[in-house]
């Protein structure tokens, strides 16, 4: 018998939202737009969530949901 | 450098021509349907969120405000990292209810029209200011490249075309369930015409101004308060706010919620945009630095907002710069189009709908899509009339900003929709209505009055009009307020039946089941019913629809049918007239009957339905409970026995494959059809059983086409736990054919050894008389006396006459037919068939020398088949012998005991009787406890079955002194004797 996924990827996605709100919207955030940083950081950061969530979905569909 | 006026309008007509082949190409299938449907067009389609706003209005931004202008497209991707949990549930909602907007999802949730009216109403607020800055982004993007100063010409062609292009592909349909797939292919194109243009655009200007991305690199080592000045406004700002925004404006603007939700081909293309079109974002804003950058060093001679035009300029080819015209073109009309018809249909289902009430039609469908026409129409005319009043010094963020804080009105309900089933319609209108007053006083109202209404009560008074810092404190006071107020208000208001019912929906709870059967009977009665409100016509489309939908046939008549068709409706209507007037046509006209307490057994297949569709989302105990449920259903379905339950009403809720194998009728058409309904001979045969007094019915004989079946039937009730009877009843039908069969062929085999034994004793009893026959013969040709002669005449003729007894008995058992044959029961003499049996059984070696006292009384007569019962008792007397076979006085006596209409024939013996440890036994077939060779082991079955097949009983008794076999039969009634 099939055994339900106790942790759905609601769950994922929530904390891939999480961690994106800490990279984005946060004191982090914060810190690292007064650094010298190059201009293309945030572009990166947000290729960084934008990977993650392809994982998510991935993920998502390898289990068939 | 300038461009003619007329090129670029000839440039911009044809580039709107061009969507319109593409978009007739997809209609007339020219194009591939994989293509069509590929998930890239899905996501590219969605690009229509990035508007002349942010083509052009982007690098404004990021002049003014730095990195804040990225918040717009990563409050977007904040929103879609959700989909699993945010947007995939408004999918499946706007999909399972056919929810064509998000006044409809709204509407739906609290099942109330005023919440239509009042989303329907911010929309078209947020809206038409939106369309007007379209409008003037295009007018302005002309002027730039023709330095003409009245390019209203062109501003009203624009409108022209492109509200024909959204009547003529957006409106095709008046149903969600068919996409408008070459509108949505056009749309794509043109996100990859802006997306294009841009990358086209920053790579001539990066080249121009830097020589290459290193020299650029390099400028921005040299100069670092350049990337200082992209960053500190971001620190700075409302940043939080702005993120807030965009994310509320990435699936709820009307444009975003109608290619999201209601063009959605395949859901699982959602998935991919969760990352795809955040993808496609950060491509379209990665150029914007860049672009700002290239027009500081090439001192553009254009405003910010429109750089990149003034870059396609300053490169000095007239190409380039109808490109990035063109790629402006794209974004406004694209916005201007999806968000019309997600307006248009809005505006239909909740402003003109409720208010003008739906008339019997002889086309509904034709009305409906020539109202929407007419709408879309009007939208794009009022959009273009707030153009002409709009005060040109605006910036481009700044109606958009608007826009979007109206769309983020929604957030708490939109939460409260998905997430909390409690929320109320008046909670919902409370806070819309709060949250939408602050937004008019703080960001509508200060760009007409240059004063911000924060300030009369002493709150950011750092923010002005129009400014990052305002939008900052009108989203919070407006959004705290709005969450405040609902909620408040939500709990100290009540929910209405049809509210908690859809709120379990939208939370994808189990809805309320439904109680009670429906007045209409039939498909028929549904159209009937329906075209008293929307016409003859439509009303059989609409039925015939569901009908085919649910691959039903028009005679469907199951309670249970009815209901999904029922739902079904409701649905198809509301994709077509929004939720709240296709509910009220549903439940006026299709109503319910009074609610039965009974009734709730007949819903087994609906929860069973939902339990399967949500199986995969059950958690925790009920995960657990629903494996529990599976086990014990597979159990029901493997049972080798058929199982059929019937619910209140004689409806059958269950019926598993063995009973399916059995009666050869499927699953799919027998279940919610009352039990009389059955196929013949199931439903008269299962009928006659269910209504009968006997629990059990044992062997009954079926006649099926082209043979005949025997099956035993078993029925109980089912009690449900905890209550009194439930009025339910599970039947059980067990197939006893192959037994049946067996058993006749092992009888035979019994009969044809029985005869076998009896061959010897016959060879035997024959000879006798014609020894005796040969003697007299011989007495009689020597002999010459007349009287003697006639005297040997008459022994012979008794020899004769004794041997011709011995053949017929021996004839009449062999011909006797079938022990368990089909022959109807019929009075038979028992004496005599005893004295027969007697007979036969003398004829065998081992029993001449016993004894049988017959003591039955010679009129009595019982009901039996006869021959079978003379093998009765030859099995009975055979197996006396074998036991008397050491006594010299081997004895078997008969006796009779009858009682009302019952008789107990007991046969007795003085053999050595059964041993206890095979007494168990002695019934099975093939178990013998004789000498190997002298015994089948059928005997005693035999007789067993062959008492059962005349309703009667068989016990044996035995101990040492011999054993008493009593056979119960019926008596043969004075009637049926005179009968027989």
């Amino acid at each position: 018998m099939a055994q339900p996924t106790e942790q759905g990827p609601g769950a994922a996605s929530v904390l891939l939202f999480l961690f994106a709100l800490f990279l984005i919207a946060s004191p982090f955030a914060t810190w690292w737009m007064q650094l010298p940083a190059p201009w293309y950081v945030p572009y990166l950061l947000w290729l960084l969530i934008i990977g993650l969530s392809w994982n998510v979905v991935r993920r998502t569909r390898r289990h068939g949901d | 450098m300038e461009i003619d006026l007329t090129t670029l309008s000839i440039s911009a007509i044809l580039y709107l021509l061009l969507l319109f082949l593409i978009a007739h190409a997809v209609e007339r299938r020219w194009l591939p349907a994989r293509l069509v449907r590929h998930p890239a067009v899905y996501v590219l389609s969605l690009g229509v969120y990035a508007t002349s706003w942010s083509y052009y209005g982007s690098v404004g931004f990021a002049e003014q405000q730095g990195l804040l202008f990225l918040t717009i497209y990563l409050g977007v991707t904040l929103a879609f990292v959700l989909t699993p949990v945010l947007l995939m549930p408004i999918l499946r909602l706007s999909r399972t209810y056919q929810l064509t907007s998000v006044a409809d999802l709204f509407a739906f949730r609290f099942n109330s029209q005023p919440v239509g009216v009042l989303v329907t109403l911010l929309m078209l607020a947020g809206v038409l200011p939106y369309i007007a800055l379209q409008i003037r982004a295009v007018t302005e993007s002309t002027v730039v490249l023709s330095q003409d100063s009245s390019p209203q010409v062109l501003a009203f062609w624009f409108v022209i075309i492109v509200s024909l292009f959204a009547i003529i592909f957006g409106a095709r349909h008046v149903t969600p369930r068919e996409k408008h797939e070459g509108m949505v292919v056009a749309i794509a194109f043109e996100s990859l015409m802006k997306l294009l243009a841009l990358l086209l655009v920053t790579g001539v200007a990066v080249y121009q101004a830097f020589g290459g991305l290193g020299g650029m690199q390099q400028h921005l080592s040299e100069n670092p308060e350049l990337v200082r000045d992209l960053y500190k406004p971001a620190g700075e700002g409302a940043w939080a706010s702005l993120l807030v925004l965009a994310f509320a404006a990435g699936f709820l603007l009307p444009r975003q919620f109608h290619m999201l939700f209601t063009e959605n081909v395949k859901p699982r293309h959602l998935y991919t945009a969760s990352w795809a079109f955040p993808l496609y974002l950060l491509a379209l804003t990665l150029v914007i630095p860049p672009i700002l950058w290239s027009a500081q060093v090439l001192q553009a001679d254009t405003s910010p907002d429109y750089h990149v035009l003034g870059l396609s300029l300053a490169s000095g080819s007239p190409t380039l710069a109808i490109i990035a015209y063109l790629g402006g073109i794209s974004a406004a009309s694209a916005m201007i189009v999806v968000s019309t018809l997600a307006i248009s249909s809005m505006a239909l289902n909740h402003l003109l709908l409720p208010m003008a009430g739906l008339q019997p039609q002889h086309d509904l469908y034709g009305a409906l899509r020539w109202t929407r026409r007419a709408l879309i129409a009007l939208v794009i005319a009022a959009g273009y009339v707030f153009y002409l009043l709009m005060e040109a010094g605006t910036g481009l963020v700044g109606w958009g900003l608007i826009s979007f804080l109206a769309m983020a009105q929604l957030l708490p309900g939109i939460l409260g929709l998905l997430f909390w089933s409690r929320a109320t319609a008046h909670g919902f209108i409370a806070g819309l209505l709060a949250g939408t007053a602050v937004w008019a006083l703080t960001a509508l109202l200060p760009p007409l009055t240059g004063q911000s209404a924060l300030t009369w009560f002493g709150l950011a008074a750092d923010g002005s009009p129009g400014s990052t810092e305002m939008y900052q404190s009108a989203t919070f006071w407006s959004l705290s307020l709005n969450a405040i107020l609902f909620v408040l208000v939500s709990l100290l208001s009540r929910q209405s039946e049809a509210e908690r019912e859809a709120a379990s929906a939208c939370r994808e709870l189990t809805p309320a089941l439904p109680s009670g059967d429906l007045r209409a009977a039939s498909p028929q009665q549904f159209i009937d019913r329906l075209a008293a409100v929307m016409g003859n016509n439509t009303a059989t489309a609409e039925v015939q629809r569901a009908l085919s939908d649910l691959g039903m046939h028009r005679d469907e008549d199951r309670p249970g049918a009815l209901h999904d068709l029922r739902v079904r409706i409701q649905r198809n209507l509301s994709g077509m007239m929004g939720p709240v007037l296709a509910r009220m046509i549903v439940d006026h006209q299709l109503e319910l009957q009074t609610v039965d307490a009974n009734a709730q057994a007949q819903n087994v297949r609906l929860i069973e339905d939902r339990l399967e569709t949500s199986s995969t989302r059950l958690r925790g105990l009920a995960a657990e409970l629903d494996r529990l449920r599976r086990y014990h259903r597979q159990i029901i379905e493997d049972l080798p026995v058929g199982v059929c339950a019937l619910a209140h009403g004689n409806r059958l809720v269950r019926w598993n494959p063995a009973i399916a194998r059995l009666t050869g009728i499927p699953l799919a058409d027998v279940i919610g059809r009352r039990l009389d309904e059955l196929p013949a001979p199931w439903g008269a045969l299962l009928n006659e059983f269910l209504n009968g007094d006997e629990d059990h019915w044992h062997k009954q004989q079926v006649q099926e086409p082209g043979q005949t079946r025997w099956y035993s039937l078993h029925k109980a009730s089912i009690e449900e736990p905890g209550r009194h009877r439930s009025g339910d009843t599970v039947l059980l039908i067990e197939d006893f054919t192959d037994l049946q069969v067996l058993e006749k062929e092992l009888a035979h085999s019994e009969r044809l050894a029985s005869i076998g034994r009896l061959a010897a004793g016959v060879a035997h009893e024959i000879g006798n008389p014609i020894t005796s026959i040969s003697c007299l013969a011989q007495e009689l040709r020597e002999g010459d006396d007349p009287q003697q002669a006639r005297d040997y005449a008459e022994d012979i003729l008794d020899q004769a006459q004794r041997i011709n007894n011995i053949v017929q008995s021996l004839v009449r058992y062999a011909h006797g037919g079938s022990p368990l044959s089909e022959d109807p029961l019929q009075p038979v003499n028992l004496h005599d068939t005893v004295a027969e049996a007697t007979r036969l059984t003398m004829l065998s070696r081992r029993a001449r020398d016993m004894r049988f006292e017959n003591r039955i009384p010679v009129d009595m007569q019982v009901r039996a088949k006869p021959q079978p019962l003379v093998q009765v008792f030859v099995n009975l007397f055979s197996n006396a012998a074998d036991a008397c076979r050491d006594r010299d006085d081997g004895r078997v006596s008969l006796s009779s005991d009858s009682q009302r209409e019952q008789v107990c024939i007991r046969v007795r013996d003085n053999g050595c009787g059964i041993e206890p440890g095979a007494m168990a036994r002695v019934l099975e077939p093939f178990y013998t406890t004789k000498q190997p060779g002298k015994g089948t082991g059928l005997g005693l079955p035999l007789v067993y079955n062959i008492i059962r097949d005349c309703g009667g009983r068989l016990d044996i008794d035995s101990d040492a002194s011999g054993t008493t076999v009593s056979l119960t039969l019926k008596l043969a009634s004075e009637d049926t004797t005179e009968e027989a």
